[in-house]
């Protein structure tokens, strides 16, 4: 699976992979390069967890798009167009936008498309009421352009790599595209039930993108602390969980756990379920009084993940081989 | 003022910009290092007392090192600020090569001397995050060397930091450790818990600063920094916790090879206690504990009481 990121020069585009896949601090993105040719950034941090990249050079453009940009665009599941906010008026780089739109949609009808509303943060966002604004602003002006138009709608979200935002508009971004998350939402919902959690999230710890989670929405507090928690048990174990010789990504194991209590009667609960996989679940403490039946509902989860991942697998093994036959 | 009378003074001195209040914010005031960048600079002293292991008070005096303030301090206030002093903590921004900056540690050595020549000097290499980490133990061996020529003589202690990791833990643990008065008390009783619960090794943190108070090992380890990195990795994470209207209360992290154990312990502490032999139950170590917690607060309150 393909995703293009494309957007104006210094829009924040290089940033954004460097953040989030390369755990490069933000402060240290001052001084990024600018992107010269396209870049594939190849994420492949367990079979859950695995995608490709492609950063544009901020120089693009698609009325004068050579063959090998027309390549990758045709392969792409989704387009992001990252749009600075802090680069206003807004006028031609959403124009360039809805061309984008136009020419993606008629060549590879099957793609999504999102805008990042980037930068949003420092002293002009500082209430929420402006970010709004600038949503309404940006989505009423697209909808405008397009409006006589057979295009579909994109879908926004505000963004800054100052904090969690990026990374949670990147999960949505990451689930719209695997095929499985249905299903996976389907049995996190059970086990919550079975369980009673209040909120559950499967994490790719490298990158702390939540893969999946329940179908209750995701409030951005309950994915901060289960993301601060995955930096924690990370940490830790990097202290005391590292035998001699052993690389970095073995401190996250099998044996994997970890419990967090906090007074307001909530309980985290981490554990590993496959290879720089973990679920987490927030839990009333009461309710955690049963931990074993959590355990083992959790292992059913996860036998029931690896299932539906090998068929994935499977069915796309045996569409090739059927390709190469022909 | 004597050693042992549970208000403690500590003069914070330093150039202005030098990282004196960013500092005191992050350890004693909950700031995370990010909003120190909107501090402003400190008008005159800015005196703060903080209650410290339950018993102990530091009074904090964050003296504003603009050139009008210094001067001050070594011509009116001389006397009155340099008096009964415990604790003599100055800030170099590890970038100056302010030659007044020199002159002015030189002054306040000389005032110490002269009015508090108990009290215990630590002088902090700050900002060390802007030098390449390869560059480091140079840059802080060169000025060390200068330091220790201004000290007429005098003991005194350089550690280099930076508010953006774990050494600024490091030498605060190690500064508020001169003025608990009978340290000794918990490390025995320490050892003792530690060999009970066949645990590798236990640390005792302050509760509100997560200061390391007191440790004890009964392994070795090759990481001599854990205990500081333990301090900035749960301080921060209690910060998440209160963004989410929580306090955070304990924490069992482990794999396949250890299981560590974060818990309140006594009223003005929290323990860690690790452990690599997986056939001890989590549940049991949880256990001791738990049962620990009424005794260690008896020793807690011994160490830090006023010898007759
Ligand atoms: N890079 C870096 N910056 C730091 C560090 N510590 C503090 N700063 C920054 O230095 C600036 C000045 O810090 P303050 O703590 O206000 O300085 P001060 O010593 O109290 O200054 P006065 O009150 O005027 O004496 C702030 O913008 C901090 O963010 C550090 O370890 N590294
Ligand atoms: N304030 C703010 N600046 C950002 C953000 N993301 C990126 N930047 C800055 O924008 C500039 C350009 O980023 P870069 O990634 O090179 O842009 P690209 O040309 O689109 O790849 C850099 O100086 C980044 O530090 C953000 O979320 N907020
Ligand atoms: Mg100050």
């Amino acid at each position: 699976m393909n995703i293009a990121l494309l957007g104006n020069k210094r829009a924040g585009k290089t940033s954004i992979l460097k953040v989030v896949f390369q755990k490069i601090s933000p402060n240290e993105t001052l001084f990024t390069e600018s992107t010269s040719r396209i870049e594939e950034i190849n994420v492949y941090n367990n079979p859950y967890t695995k995608f490709t990249i492609i950063d544009f050079p901020g120089t693009f453009q698609i009325s004068q798009m050579n063959a090998n940009e027309r390549k990758y665009l045709q392969n792409c599941s989704l387009v992001i167009y990252v749009l600075d906010a802090q680069d206003k008026p807004y006028e031609r780089s959403l124009d360039a936008f809805v061309s984008i739109l136009r020419e993606v949609h008629g060549m590879n009808s099957q793609c999504f498309f999102e805008m990042f509303i980037h930068k949003i943060d420092g002293d002009m966002f500082m209430n929420d009421d402006v970010k709004l604004e600038v949503l309404n602003e940006v989505s009423d002006s697209v909808r405008l352009k397009i409006s006589d138009r057979e295009i579909p709608e994109p879908s926004y979200s505000l963004t800054s790599i100052y904090d969690l935002s990026i990374y949670e508009a990147l999960s949505k971004v990451v689930q719209k595209i695997t095929p499985q998350v249905g299903y996976l939402q389907n049995m996190l919902d059970v086990l919550m039930n079975h369980c009673r959690i209040d909120k559950v999230y499967v994490f790719d710890v490298i990158t702390k993108l939540y893969i999946a989670t329940d179908s209750t929405p995701v409030d951005l507090i309950s994915y901060e602390l289960c993301s601060d928690m995955i930096d924690v048990v990370i940490d830790v174990s990097c202290i005391y969980g590292l035998v001699e010789s052993e690389n970095i990504n073995s401190v996250f194991d099998k044996k994997s756990t970890a419990i967090i209590k906090l007074d307001s009667g909530l309980t985290l609960y981490l554990r590993e379920i496959e290879h720089m996989l973990a679920l987490v679940c927030l839990v009333k403490a009461d309710n955690f009084d049963r931990q074993h039946l959590i355990d083992y509902n959790i292992e059913c989860f996860r036998e029931g993940a690896r299932k539906i991942f090998e068929a994935r697998e499977k069915w796309i093994k045996d569409e090739e081989e059927s390709k190469s036959f022909n | 003022m004597e050693e042992n009378d549970p208000n403690k003074k500590v003069l914070l001195m330093g150039k202005s910009g030098a990282g004196k209040t960013s500092m005191r914010s992050i350890i004693f005031a909950n700031f995370m290092p990010k909003d120190t960048m909107r501090l402003g600079f400190t008008n005159s002293i800015n005196q703060s007392n903080i209650r410290f292991l339950g018993t102990l008070s530091l009074a904090l005096w964050d003296c504003g090192g603009q050139d009008h303030f210094m001067q001050h301090y070594f011509e009116s206030q001389r006397d009155t600020l340099f008096r009964n002093v415990q604790v003599l903590i100055y800030v170099f921004d590890v970038h100056s090569e302010d030659q007044r900056d020199m002159n002015y540690y030189r002054s306040c050595v000389d005032a110490i001397q002269d009015h508090s020549p108990t009290a215990h000097i630590f002088v902090l290499i700050h900002k060390m995050d802007l030098i390449p980490v390869e560059k480091r133990d140079e840059a802080f061996n060169k000025k060390e060397r200068e330091v220790v020529k201004n000290s007429a003589g005098l003991n005194v202690i350089c550690f280099k930091t930076s508010i953006w990791d774990e050494t600024l833990y490091l030498a605060w643990s190690r500064i508020v450790h001169y003025l608990i008065p009978n340290s000794d008390v918990l490390t025995q009783s320490l050892n003792r818990f530690c060999s009970a619960c066949e645990a590798d090794e236990v640390v005792l943190f302050e509760k509100s600063t997560f200061l390391v108070i007191s440790n004890f090992s009964s392994k070795q380890h090759k990481d001599v920094h854990r205990f500081e990195k333990i301090s900035n990795i749960v301080k921060q994470f209690k910060l998440s916790c209160s963004k989410a209207a929580a306090r955070f209360k304990s924490m069992t992290v482990m794999n396949t090879n250890f299981c560590a154990f974060v818990d309140e312990f006594t009223s003005s502490t929290y323990i860690m206690l690790i452990s690599s032999d997986s056939t001890i139950l989590p549940a049991l170590t949880q256990m001791n504990i738990d049962l620990a917690k009424k005794h260690f607060e008896g020793v807690v309150r011994a160490s830090t009481a006023v010898a007759q």
